[in-house]
């Protein structure tokens, strides 16, 4: 498939597209009356940070969700990599070799759960649930259940540094978002995934080896979720063993809101953009409100779902 | 071949066995009365829990919420719970209220057709929200003797909630083996289509047995405070993932169809064993989510293997 055929199939992109636009418009309007020292330039570098690992790790959902599965070890395994790169920095390793073991650990977990969906035909969701739970496991064993915290200004840069005067989890964002964008809609492995995620039997009758194709798309969430733990491990200069819970739910929410549906097979990682974009801004805002985060958790769950129910019905009456 | 299929058919069982003579090798306190009676004690709530859980994963669902509503019900209904003139107000109140959050779930399953995945985590945020927006950081203790029966008491010398437990078992046993809305469970689980199309209201089952999941549910979060003598938010975290590894190592596939509760009642034990087991021997209990995590992959696993050595 050519990248135009893909965006025809991908259903009414720039209505969905806009109709988040005027979504984050209302938002940002909303809070701006509402909540005092939310308009502001230090405000929305706020948001822009707080959202780039929302996004790195909702690129990963991204390529699931296109590819007809759900990860819902996303958090899990965010919070994993984020405590093996803050053990491994604790360890005395120079910060480029924890990057590359919290990197490697990430990697592993997804090819743990690609291997027993692709080998072992287990469902994507069973398999991601179980993995959720080993690997947030792991990271209270490792870390036996409290903080690891403290880093040096080498690795500390990734999280709060900038580069001619914007975040460096910013750029990493950015750069993640260029690579994914590339791979799925300039590349055969791509356009291979949008093929399994709208029919697994046809793309294997067309000669696709399905397998594989699941196997990485899992390695890549797993990698994806493992560059936001590291980036949140860095910006909050601690690595809690609890970080990333609750990621995974987010991740959803900003594929869905974004225009990818739940069924696979259409969307993509720039609707993901906005999505991640307007959950981080309600956050930041119910923040700013005032509402405790027991009332944050409370009504982003109920928008979430809301949203979620929104797209199966307005998906199944097509 | 047919050794290693007889092998697996046993395998619960052989478990069972090794964990029973492997504790009592390595601990000299497993095998204490008072022990056992404990290991009891947890497996009749963990099994409530599991029952909830294998009659939406026999249609095919599955509830992560059942912690959160747990938590949920057990805060709104606490404060009625301490005094003893309203503890039947507070067990309408917890029962009802899991009850309806169940209903959510099996609406949005059966009728807006959402991933059952997706509903009842989405469900398990907004209830985990409610609760600690309800109790606004409070924690209610110290239940009167009459609601503290439920969960540490004894009858006829045996403990409470092993008699709850054996009621519910009983009735949903009898409801969905020996009545024609059990049959209606297994056809829908076992192909949904088909069931519709031979006039079963399928939806109607998926959001039955929902609901009878979210009273259950309502249930174990009875015994469970009564036993803790105490409510707060931030308790059952684990026991959506408990009750699906309990599920499936019963086996009762993920798949739907097949399988049963009394399954999950072997399967509750082994993994009541299992944390008892660690516990005794020391093992931090923050190996306790990578342990039942690994369960549901190896129970899986199990599966794959036994339905492969049949077939050959």
């Amino acid at each position: 498939m050519k990248r135009r055929d893909i965006e025809r199939t991908a259903g009414r992109p720039r209505f969905r597209v806009s109709g988040v636009l005027i979504a984050i418009i209302a938002v940002v309007g909303v809070f701006s009356f509402t909540a005092k020292g939310f308009f502001s330039l230090a405000n929305f570098a706020n948001i822009a940070l707080q959202g780039s690992v929302l996004f790195i790790a909702a690129l990963g959902m991204t390529l699931a969700i296109l590819s007809g599965m759900i990860d819902l070890s996303i958090g899990g395994v965010m919070t994993l990599a984020g405590v093996i790169t803050a053990l491994a920095l604790k360890a005395g390793l120079p910060p480029i070799l924890a990057i590359l073991a919290g990197l490697a650990a990430g990697s592993l977990c997804g090819a743990f759960t690609g291997y027993l969906v692709s080998s072992w035909g287990f469902h994507h969701w069973i398999a991601t649930f179980g993995m959720m739970g080993i690997s947030q496991g792991i990271a209270l064993v490792v870390t036996q259940g409290s903080s690891v915290s403290g880093f040096s200004r080498a690795f500390r840069n990734i999280g709060d540094s900038t580069i001619i005067g914007i975040p460096v989890p910013v750029l990493i964002a950015a750069a993640t978002f260029a690579i994914i964008a590339f791979v799925l809609y300039r590349t055969r492995f791509g356009s291979n995934m949008y093929a399994i995620g709208g029919s697994e039997q046809v793309a294997r009758y067309s000669g696709i080896n399905s397998s594989k194709m699941k196997l990485s798309v899992f390695v890549l969430t797993g990698l994806l979720a493992a560059v936001a733990g590291i980036v949140l491990t860095s910006r909050m200069n601690s690595a809690n063993p609890t970080a990333g819970m609750g990621y995974e739910f987010d991740s959803i929410a900003a594929v869905i809101i974004g225009g990818t549906p739940i069924t696979g097979g259409r969307g993509g990682v720039k609707g993901t953009f906005l999505g991640a974009f307007i959950i981080s801004i309600l956050k930041n805002g119910l923040n700013l409100v005032g509402l405790s985060s027991p009332w944050q958790l409370t009504i982003i769950g109920a928008m979430i779902t809301g949203a979620i129910i929104v797209d199966v019905i307005t998906h199944s009456k097509r | 071949m047919r050794l290693a299929a007889q092998i697996l058919k046993y395998s619960r069982l052989l478990i069972i066995a090794a964990l029973f003579v492997g504790l009592t090798l390595a601990s000299p306190v497993f095998l204490t009365g008072s022990n056992l009676i404990n290991v009891v004690r947890q497996t009749a709530l963990l099994a409530v829990l599991g029952f909830a859980m294998t009659l939406v994963i026999l249609v095919g669902g599955i509830d992560l919420s059942i912690g959160s509503v747990l938590a949920l019900s057990s805060c709104l209904a606490a404060s009625y719970l301490k005094e003893p003139s309203t503890i039947v107000i507070g067990t309408i109140i917890c029962l009802g209220v899991a009850s309806a959050c169940g209903f959510l779930n099996g609406l949005m399953v059966a009728k807006i057709k959402l991933p059952p995945f997706i509903a009842t985590y989405g469900m398990s945020w907004m209830t985990r929200g409610l609760a600690l927006v309800f109790m606004g950081g409070n924690i209610v203790y110290g239940f009167p003797k009459t609601f503290r029966f439920l969960g540490a008491g004894y009858m006829l010398g045996v403990p409470t909630p092993i008699w709850v437990m054996t009621i519910a078992f009983t009735v949903l046993y009898v409801v969905l083996h020996m009545t024609k809305i059990g049959r209606n469970v297994y056809a829908t689980g076992a192909n949904k289509e088909a069931a519709f199309l031979s006039g079963v209201k399928t939806d109607r089952v998926v959001i039955g047995l929902y609901t009878m999941a979210g009273f259950l549910v309502g249930l174990g979060a009875l015994m469970y405070i009564s036993r803790l003598n105490a409510a707060e938010p931030g308790i059952g975290e684990s026991f959506a993932l408990e009750a699906i590894a309990a599920t499936l190592i019963g086996g009762t596939p993920f798949t739907g169809g097949e399988g049963g509760i009394s399954r999950t009642l072997t399967g509750a034990f082994i993994l009541t064993l299992l944390s008892n087991g660690m516990n005794l021997l020391g093992v931090s209990s923050l190996w306790q989510s990578a342990v039942f995590g690994s369960v549901i992959i190896f129970a899986i696993m199990l599966e794959r293997i036994s339905k492969k050595l049949g077939n050959d």
